[in-house]
């Protein structure tokens, strides 16, 4: 397939799965549900020491892992289990069709294992001529519907009752009402008989303990049970991340797992299998056989990977997809092979193909909602970049991509550009600072939301005459603006202007500042980015100020962490980058330290109702949440009413909008409803690419919740009436 | 944590997982409460895994009285239609209102599982504060680690179609926990 039928292809099922209202509905309930579940059952635990635990042990698990396999193999062979390591998925399904084969096994029932799914082993089973049965309720449904699992741990979330009805029938060969306790009840009864009948059963795992040599699944239904007791043979699959060394590891991972996956205290089961028991053949107590087959297919090169190796911590709860914004529109089945979500991408990406993971890792908004909640303490968005730079850097970036960052790396370039355009979109805004129409292929854009029109006069423009009244006797600021500062919303930077001084600062702009590399570094364009953070080094060490200032969030990340880190093979820029760095400061940050003071009986905001929408830069990577929420009530008196979800993204992401038009704007409209609801005439926030994304949308709607930066909010309370 | 302490926790914390908590003073009351539960539940076959904190209960007589059929085989197939599995357990765990239930016995394995009820008779002096507890305390009690041990936690249940809650899928619909304080320290 060609790429751009790929392209087509993906862009379909995308489409597909944004119409499929049934697992929209359902998706959405869940995730509305869950972080209030997930918050309830870990009530009492204290949750960040878990997670450091659970990420310490697996990282050195992974480190270990070559003694681990060997004492497990040790152990587990010790207690009557027979081993077998299989480096492919050829191998693993080779042994376990042949081990049916040889045992004269007719009849299979599975419990569930994604390991399974991800080598196709029901497949090769039935080549061997096997009848093999799911018995996990979503899988069996899984199978009867001949799909795939659209979720690690919900597997058929996707499907509605009715449609789950139509497959009982067809199957039962009765008319089945669309009624769940019926159809479950029906379920328990047919897979019964099967799981009475089978001469072997299939298993995975979520732990395998090196130390005792066992095996461990935690389930609700109680078919992973039936499954290893009930038939003669028992076969453990295994993926060889999930090897740990004893049992308090095992005691952590199944204190987080069933509550990070569905918000359980614990699953209904948590079962161990130590070695051979026995179970009953024709009324007769016979040893069972015992076969673990541990498999590597593609695990030990992600472990060896420097840069991956970090996605070994992970232990399968798939809360990252419970909290993912795409995930929630999209569903898992867009995801191509079997792992859904982000980390999906990553998995596939080493399990089975990089092709698989390439348009599916696209669909990271690189929010870093799952980082927060993941028990390994993966940082999911970042490896997603590197194996996106990976592909870029393997394949180079597409067309149009390439020749959009030459310009954007070109400042002289990209500036007079946006000059251009900001004489030229004057019939498209209609004298109005919003763009509600666009011409042909971007009119997908302003379909939900209408873009920020460029300013007429770029606020470098503004900056430069400004300071020329600078004394050079106070604190320097170096500003660093930003492109939608610069050129969209200057009166943001303005306000920022007009705070900074009051706070006793003389602010400069320095000229030479480009882009600061983010939409590059999104794009896996790795070249542009080191070209951008040099120019950027460069441009704000001038006049050796005291902070450098930028009231973007996604810029701030840029220039503390990024500039550092993609300089660090040239020693002479790597320092100018840290002392640069060292002196980066978000904008609301730097006020609260300096401190303002209003000096006014009347504030003029006062008891003005505003919500706070948390971007994801400012929250999951700077940690500033708590700041503007103090200066914007103590300074500017206004009322704070929180809104649902105030920490979901709202869709921007940088290039999102660009590249899944689609997506971003249900995540956009999710957070339109959730502002509307709290009631405020305000919605407060703190970047400005969050201001336009939502601005667009309010604007679209015609509503009159504004939205305001809080560097403008701080300015007008500020200002002498 | 008393002995008090960590009943209470664990009766909440298995009430809300929709298991049915009792507690009796002494196995001989254990026995009569079993006998109640089988009639309430109008069961006509019952399944039983002999052991001596079972006998201690008396409950074949007890049950005897009510009229159910009693086995003790070993027969996945007659297992499969009886009413109730009973046997003892000989932990839980209040952090998760779990009963905890080391057993290679074939048949004090399905006792726990094929059966739509499941009435466990357990110590309420070995009500453990944790997993990791349980974990450590059954190798310690057993020399090993037992070939096949479950930790329990109310009874079966899905949510597999439209994420609504179901009971009893694979496993019981019903769990039944019995703790015994006698034998229990002052």
């Amino acid at each position: 397939m060609s790429n751009q039928e790929k392209n087509q292809d993906f862009k379909a099922s995308i489409q597909k799965a944004l119409q499929d209202q049934v697992m929209r509905g359902a998706l959405s309930r869940f995730a509305d549900a869950y972080p209030t579940a997930r918050k309830n059952a870990y009530q009492g635990v204290d949750i960040e020491a878990l997670r450091g635990e659970i990420a310490c042990s697996k990282a050195k698990n992974g480190d270990d892992l070559d003694q681990l396999i060997k004492m497990f193999t040790e152990n587990a062979t010790k207690r009557g289990a027979k081993v077998y390591f299989a480096k492919t998925a050829d191998d693993a399904n080779r042994y376990i069709a042949n081990l049916a084969v040889d045992r004269g096994v007719k009849r299979i029932v599975k419990s569930k294992s994604m390991a399974s799914e991800e080598i196709h082993l029901n497949d090769h089973l039935k080549k061997a001529g096997m009848i093999v049965n799911e018995t996990d309720l979503g899988e069996w449904i899984i199978q009867l519907a001949g799909q795939k699992p659209s979720h690690m741990v919900m597997p058929a979330i996707h499907l509605s009752k009715e449609q789950v009805a139509g497959y009982f029938s067809k199957e039962m060969k009765s008319d089945i009402p669309p009624d769940i306790p019926l159809m479950v009840q029906k379920a328990r009864v047919e897979l019964r008989t099967k799981f009475i009948e089978a001469d072997m059963g299939i298993s995975g795992a979520n732990m395998a303990v090196a130390e005792t040599g066992s095996i461990a699944t935690v389930t609700n239904e109680g078919n992973a049970r039936l499954t290893t007791t009930l038939p003669r043979i028992h076969v453990a699959l295994v993926g060889i991340e999930k090897i740990i060394r004893n049992m308090q590891e095992a005691a952590n991972i199944i204190k987080a797992l069933p509550k990070s996956a569905t918000g359980q205290l614990i699953t209904s089961y948590v079962t161990f299998v130590t070695g051979v028991t026995p179970t009953e053949v024709d009324g007769q107590v016979q040893d069972k056989e015992l076969h673990i087959v541990l498999m590597d297919n593609g695990r030990s090169d992600m472990l060896k990977d420097p840069e991956f190796k970090q996605a070994w911590q992970c232990i399968r709860c798939a809360s990252c997809l419970n909290v993912c914004p795409a995930y929630q529109m999209v569903g898992g089945h867009v995801y191509g092979h079997i792992y859904a979500g982000g980390i999906g991408a990553i998995l596939t990406f080493f399990f089975n193909d990089p092709e698989d993971a390439e348009k599916p890792q696209n669909l990271c908004l690189g929010c870093g909602r799952c980082t927060e909640v993941c028990p390994g303490k993966i940082p999911i968005p970042d490896l997603i970049l590197k194996m996106r730079r990976r592909m870029a850097e393997k394949n180079g970036l597409k067309m149009i991509p390439k020749a959009i960052f030459s310009v954007v790396a070109n400042r002289k370039l990209m500036h007079s550009l946006l000059r251009v355009a900001s004489i030229g979109q004057f019939p498209l805004t209609g004298g109005k600072p919003y763009i509600r129409h666009l011409p042909f292929f971007f009119s997908e854009l302003t379909k939900e939301r209408s873009l920020p029109a460029v300013a007429p006069q770029p606020f470098r423009d503004f900056a430069k005459e400004h300071e020329k009244k600078n004394t050079g006797k106070k604190k320097r600021v170096n500003f660093y603006g930003g492109c939608l500062i610069d050129f969209c919303y200057p009166h943001i930077g303005k306000a920022v202007y007009e705070v900074l001084e009051h706070a006793g600062c003389e602010v400069y702009f320095p000229w030479e500042q480009a882009c600061c590399g983010a939409p590059a570094k999104y794009m896996g364009d790795g070249e542009t980015q080191i070209r951008l953070a040099k120019q950027n080094v460069a441009a704000m060490e001038e006049g050796n100020p005291d902070y450098i200032v930028s009231a973007c969030p996604t810029c701030t990340v840029a220039l503390l962490e990024d500039i550092v880190d993609v300089l660090k093979e040239e020693p002479q820029w790597h320092e100018r980058a840290k002392k640069v760095a060292a002196k980066v400061r978000d904008f609301s940050d730097l006020v609260a330290e300096l401190g303002v003071k209003t000096g006014k009986k009347s504030k003029p905001l006062a008891r003005k109702k505003f919500t706070y929408h948390d971007s994801c830069h400012y929250r999951r990577h700077l940690h500033l949440s708590d700041i503007p929420r103090k200066l914007l009530t103590e300074v500017a008196g206004m009322d704070l009413i929180e809104m649902k979800d105030c920490d979901q993204c709202c869709g921007m992401a940088g290039s999102y909008l660009v590249k899944f038009p689609e997506i971003s704007a249900p995540i956009l409209q999710k957070k339109l409803d959730n502002i509307t609801a709290t009631g405020a005439e305000m919605v407060c926030v703190d970047c400005p690419g969050c201001v336009m994304q939502i601005a667009g949308g309010l604007d679209k709607k015609r509503s009159s919740v504004q939205v305001k930066h809080t560097a403008e909010i701080l300015a007008e309370s500020l200002r002498k009436g | 944590m008393s002995t008090e302490k960590l009943f209470s926790v664990f009766q909440a914390k298995a009430e809300s997982m929709s298991a049915q908590v009792h507690r009796v003073g002494t196995y001989a009351a254990a026995g009569e409460l079993i006998a109640a539960k089988v009639k309430e539940l109008k069961a006509e076959k019952v399944h039983l895994f002999p052991s001596p904190q079972l006998e201690k209960t008396n409950c074949r007589a007890t049950l005897a009285g009510t009229g159910v059929k009693i086995s003790e085989k070993l027969d996945r197939a007659e297992l499969d239609v009886t009413d109730v599995g009973i046997n003892f357990v000989p932990y839980a765990v209040a952090e998760t209102g779990s009963i905890f239930h080391p057993e290679e016995n074939p048949l004090g394995r399905m006792v726990t599982m094929l059966p739509p009820t499941h009435i466990a008779i357990v110590p309420t002096s070995k009500i453990l504060p944790t997993v990791a507890d349980a974990l450590v305390t059954v190798v310690a009690d057993y020399g090993k680690v037992p070939g096949y041990m479950s930790f329990i936690s109310g009874p079966s249940r899905t949510a597999d179609i439209e994420r609504v809650l179901t009971i009893g899928v694979h496993g019981p619909s019903r769990l039944i926990v019995i703790l015994v304080d006698e034998g229990m320290e002052k």
